[in-house]
Order: C-alpha cells, then structure tokens, then sequence
C-alpha cells in the first residue's frame, strides 16, 4: 500500500515504508516511524531488541498474573518511581522493570511482579574529577544489597549549554563501586570512542538499579567542564597495567593494593612460572610505578592450582631496584613447588 | 570475644577471639562441620553470621581447610573476607567433600582498600630463634611481630624428620612469646599423602609462650622440598585491668577522627577517692581544636569526669607549651571521650604524659 501525502482519505489506514495512516476521532493522521537518534549503546541495544518481546509477553499473562501487576502499578501512583513521579499502567510497569533487567542480562522475565515497590537509595559520592584522561567519582558508598549502579552520559557540549540529559546514554549499566572509587573513563571512551575533551561540558546521571526486580533511583545529576589536566591522588595499587609487558612477567590478574594503619597490603593474583626456573614468581614494573612504592617484604598466603592439588604455600613479597626499573617477586614458602597458582591475603608491610 | 549467630552450612555455634581497629581486625576461631548436610551442599559460599564488625567489608584474606582423612587431616589455604558488617564468607572448595569432617582455622587479619596519600609505614620484625625440643625441621623464615593485641608469626622448618615420628614437640623462642595468648592453630607439616590433594595439616597449641606439636602422622610421606610452615595472626588475650589495686585503666590502640587523622590512647589511669588522673595521649589531629570520640571500652568508673592536663604541642620550631582539657561522658547511653585544645597550639597536635585532678562532671 502507499500512502498519499493527504489527509483527504477519511477513514484510510495502514503503514508503509515508515508512514503510518490511521483514523481516529473522525479524522485521518499519517505519522512518521520514529527510529532512536543518538548513540545507542550495547546495554540500550539489548532492552531495544527485548521490547517487543517483553511487550508480547505480558499478553500471554494470566488474568491473577495481570491483576498482580496492576495492584503494583497502583503503588506506584504518586511515588517516584524510576526517577520520576509518573502514573504507570501495568502492562508499563511490567515493560519497564524487564527491559531494566535486561539491561544487566537478566533474561528470564519476571512474570510475577514484586510483592511490592522496592526503596532504591539515591547514589552520593564525594567529588567529580573530569579531564581529559579520567573520569572519576570517589567515596560512593555501596548500596545494601546487591544493587547495581548505571551510569549515563552526554558526549562533549557547549560550555553554554544549560541542560542536555536528553543527549545522555547509558555508558554502563552494571558498575559496582571500586571501593568507593567509579571510574567511567574507558566506559566513555567505549561508547563516544574518544576521550573528553577539555573545555567542553558533560552532563552525567548516575542511579542504582535492582538487578532482580528492575527497580531504579533517583538519578543524581551533575553536569561538569572537562578541566585540562585534572587529577586526583591515586590509590596504593598494582595492577596488571603496572607490569611491563615487554619483559619477564609471571603474574596475571595482579590487584595488590596498600592501605595506611601500619602499612597493609592486601592482595590476590594468579602466576604461571612455567618458563621460570626458581621457586618465584616475577615481573618487572617501570621507575615511574615503583617510585610510588618504598621496597618492601610482606607475606601472603597462596595455594597451587586445582590440577596440582591445592598445596597450600605462604609467599614472600617484595620489591627490589632491578636495573633502571623494579622487580616484583613472590617467593614460595613452604609445601612443594607447583609453577601456578595463586596468591591471595592480608598482611601488613615489613622493613 | 564474640559468638557467631548463625550460618549458612549448618555449622555449629563459632567462638572468635578478636581485635578490631579503624584498620585491621584480626580473628581466630577454630570449627567443625559435616559436608553431608543438606546446607552445606547448597551454600555457594560458606557464610557465618556475627555480631557488628568495625568493617562494613574487607579486602580478601587467607585462612586453612582441612578435613579429616584416616591418617590425619589434610587441606590447604582458602580464601576469606567480611562481606558486610555481619557476615564473615570462607571460600568453598569441595575437593575434599568426600571426607565428612571439614575444619576452619581462622587466624587471619583483615584490612581495608580504597585509601588515598597513604603514608608508607613499614614494621620491624622482631627477632625470634626457634627452639625445639624434637629436631623435626630447619628453621627459616622466621618472622614475628608483636602488638599490645595481636601477633604475626611464620615459619617455616624444613623437611619433616622421620625420627620425631610418634613425639611432641614444643617449640620455643629465646625471646619469650607472649603468657596470654592460647590458641589452637594450624600447622603445615610438609606430610602429604599420595594421591590426595592438599597436604597435612595439623592441630597445634600456642600456650604459655610455647608452642605443642602433636606427633606427625604415620601413614604420610614426605618428599624432598616439602617443607613445613606456619602462618598465623594471632589475638592475645590481654588483661586490661590496671596492675595497681584501685585503679581503673583505659588503654586503646587508636582513635580514629577522620580517615587519616588519629589520636592515640597509650593509657589512661585513674584512681578511686581523691580522683586522680594519670594520662598517656599522643594526637595528631590537625583539622580540629577538639573532637569527640564515641566508644565502647571506656571503664564505668571513669564516664563523668573531666581533667586538664599539660603536653607539648607536636608542630612548630620549639616546644609549645600546650594545655589539654579531657572529659568522659555518657549522654544517651553514648560514651564518650572528648578532647580539647585549651592553650597552646590551637590544632590537637600534642602530646601528654601528665597526672592531674580527676574533676566529677554530670554526666
């Protein structure tokens, strides 16, 4: 069928290549097909592609299931529900709190709705650094629970711009706080494919979501200019990132981090020394990480793998100058020498 | 000293010795249970129930498994950590779910991430050399570290000797352990038997500054490299009463006013009738000219009474004379330490070692 650029035809209905004609209250109206403008992320892709799914399936419903779902729906009325107060039908409710699932890749639909509207706390943080290589909100509480945390936000505006939070998407949908730490950066750079830009502005909305019911927060809101050079005083840590790739390297998975008290390391990773002929692992990390470290010992306890046996060992750790750069080492005490394993625990530094 | 609530694979009642700061906790308890039950078998994760914690979480620390085998228990090392205020979670590895009886030792520190401009402080061992009274190993790796309220010690003693098979063994230091600490333990003895996976662990005792090696057992084997070690964090059981007849004594580790900045109790000490108080404070609080700490260790008889006392202010090119006011309350069942800045320097940057009036307050 196609459909005549007039409005003459009363009573002509149907849809073709993206137009819509219908006739309603005695008049005929032809309508585009809207289509998403913006970015779409994976995360949005996902509860795009579900939609219709989800919409299908609350009409195979019972009619206790549906009765359920519209109790919940009149919860709702008045309250804020997914960051705005708004009345929601059921069939609405139960679209919006699937598709939220599916956001964090619960497939299986909820078919019968929450007993009833769950309390989703506001996210508080301390502060915001924006630059051109960090994106970073620190002391965010964890929620209770087994929240997660979506993170929204605008490419580079105008430093005009009052408000763009239409111009948002999400850039990740499922963060837990890194210690109070979350960091968007790559996420950022994973969906705008660049990294912001100084000067310009960001408008940013953080919430918690419920991964098992759907239900979201209040969004918090902060819009900010990307300041050249802005930084904040990173944590004690080692990391994968740290080692140097081009040389010898036995650890993989590294996460050691120091906390003040008496100095407290703590620390989990796995070694595969396989190619190594002592009873360590090792890997060299550059001048400019190691300088943020003194040398130190500390002792972590450590087991060989599943395949040899779980021999349990206690490690040695430490770092020394090595050439124009550091070694880090883990050597095996105790037990049998397996070449892989992993190290894991707490244990304060020593001189 | 706390007991466990309750757990989630059907474990019994759990004692834990323990020391918690703004930093660490350390922990010890030792338990059974019986992998056979229905719990057991559905927990993903073995989690113990507890009162308040200091942590509201931890990083991930280490414990022992073991379970029991006809010759003697065999396990390895799993991984712990605080999962929220009440909740202690243990690794589950079910390699050895065909043994009925599953053993925790826990004799662990827990600590913290997350922090920024950590200052690096690094501890001095303190020097131990192992005695035996059986020869079962060569001592190495002898690290000791000792604190009002825990101690850190490793070791590790080489290839199990055959000839102290069917002995005990006490281990001692010329440098005296501690009198109050007594604790069942793990100890890795470097036995394993063949086939199984995990080597053998066994049940130790630290008491009366000595450690208590039961026989090793008879039908393992050892195997050149297999060497023995020990690894515990271990609470003591500190008396916290005033030596002296009449006194009542106060002594915490530190105060923490804000993330970084710590006040420090060496002790505080007061006497009945005339009051008197006898105070040992180092603070380095630099934000504030007074804070006031809410605690639970403060002893009845000190709540309601206020003292000044004369220290020396820490900042500065020369001595500043600093006068300090200290007052402990108990206001809606809330106690209280506060700390105040009266003359001298106007941060709480001082040191005291005074003795003063102990004056009584209303509350």
């Amino acid at each position: 069928m196609i459909a005549l650029p007039s409005i003459a035809f009363g009573g002509f209905s149907g849809s073709a290549k993206g137009v819509t004609a219908r006739f309603q209250n005695g008049r005929s109206i032809l309508s585009l097909k809207s289509y998403p403008t913006g970015y779409a992320t994976a995360a949005q892709l996902v509860r795009r592609s579900s939609l219709a799914r989800i919409s299908k399936a609350y009409k195979n419903l019972t009619d206790s299931q549906m009765k359920a779902w519209e109790n919940l729906a009149q919860q709702t009325h008045g309250k804020s529900v997914f960051g705005q107060k708004a009345k929601l039908s059921a069939h609405n409710l139960f679209v919006r709190l699937n598709s939220n699932r599916a956001y964090c890749g619960e497939e299986e639909l909820l078919i019968s709705p929450p007993d009833s509207v769950a309390n989703i706390p506001v996210v508080e943080y301390d502060s915001l650094t924006l630059s051109e290589s960090l994106i970073l909100f620190t002391e965010v509480p964890d929620a209770e629970g087994d929240l997660l945390l979506v993170a929204k936000m605008s490419d580079g505006q105008s430093k005009g711009v009052s408000s763009s939070w239409n111009k948002t998407v999400i850039i990740s949908p499922d963060k837990v706080p890194d210690w109070g730490d979350v960091e968007l950066t790559e996420a950022f750079v994973a969906i705008f494919g660049h990294y912001p830009i100084a000067g310009q502005k960001y408008f940013i909305e953080l919430y918690w979501m419920d991964p098992a019911s759907g239900f979201t927060g209040v969004p918090t809101k902060v819009s900010a200019i990307c300041e050249a050079g802005a930084n904040v005083q990173r944590r004690m840590t080692l990391k994968d990132s740290d080692i140097m790739a081009e040389e010898e390297n036995y650890f993989t998975g590294m996460d050691i981090e120091f906390a003040p008290g008496s100095t407290i390391m703590t620390a989990e990773m796995e070694y595969d020394s396989t190619e190594h002929d002592s009873q360590q692992a090792i890997c060299m990390i550059p001048k400019v990480v190691g300088d943020r470290i003194p040398n130190f010992k500390s002792y972590i306890l450590g087991r060989s793998t599943e395949e040899t046996g779980y021999l349990p060992h206690f490690f040695l750790i430490g770092k020394n100058k090595d050439r124009e750069n550091y070694n880090l080492y883990a050597n095996k005490r105790g037990g049998p020498w397996k070449k892989k394993g992993v190290i894991f625990g707490t244990c304060p530094v020593f001189e | 000293m706390f007991k466990s609530t309750g757990n989630n694979f059907g474990g019994p009642q759990i004692t834990f010795k323990d020391y918690q700061s703004e930093h660490e906790i350390v922990l010890n308890a030792v338990f059974d249970y019986d992998s056979t039950n229905e719990a057991y078998r559905k927990a993903r994760q073995l989690e113990i129930y507890v009162p308040d914690l200091k942590f509201s979480k931890s990083a991930v620390a280490g414990c022992f498994f073991a379970a029991t085998y006809e010759d003697g228990d065999i396990g390895t090392t799993v991984r712990t950590w605080i999962k929220n205020r009440n909740t202690i979670v243990i690794e589950k590895l079910t390699t050895w779910d065909n043994y009925a009886n599953h053993r925790i030792y826990i004799c662990t520190m827990y600590g913290l991430r997350g922090f920024r401009n950590v200052q690096f402080e690094q501890l001095k061992p303190l020097g131990i050399s192992l005695q035996q009274s059986e020869s079962i190993g060569y001592p190495s790796d002898q690290i000791y570290y000792e604190t009002k309220d825990w101690v850190f010690l490793i070791f590790s003693l080489g290839e199990p000797n055959w000839n102290v098979k069917g002995k005990h063994c006490f281990l001692s230091s010329y440098r005296d352990f501690p009198e109050d600490i007594d604790a069942v333990l793990p100890y890795v003895s470097g036995m394993h038997h063949n086939g199984e996976p995990g080597m053998n662990i066994l049940q130790i005792q630290m008491k009366e500054g000595q450690i208590l090696i039961p026989p090793l057992p008879q039908g393992m084997s050892t195997g050149t490299g297999w060497d023995s070690m020990f690894y515990a964090f271990i609470v003591r059981e500190r008396d916290k009463t005033s030596n002296t007849p009449g006194r009542s004594r106060w002594d915490i580790e530190a105060l923490m006013a804000e993330k970084y900045s710590r006040g420090s109790v060496e002790s505080i000490e007061m006497s009945g009738y005339p009051s008197m108080i006898s105070a040992s404070i180092i603070s380095s609080y630099y934000g504030k000219g007074n804070h006031t700490y809410e605690l639970e260790e403060i002893p009845e008889s000190m709540l309601g009474c206020e003292a000044f006392l004369i220290g020396s202010h820490l900042t500065g090119k020369c001595m500043t004379l600093q006068l300090a006011h200290i007052k402990f309350e108990n206001l809606n069942n809330k106690k209280s330490f506060t700390i105040t800045a009266s003359a001298g320097g106007p941060a709480l940057t001082f040191r005291t070692f005074d003795t003063s009036a102990a004056m009584p307050t209303n509350q």
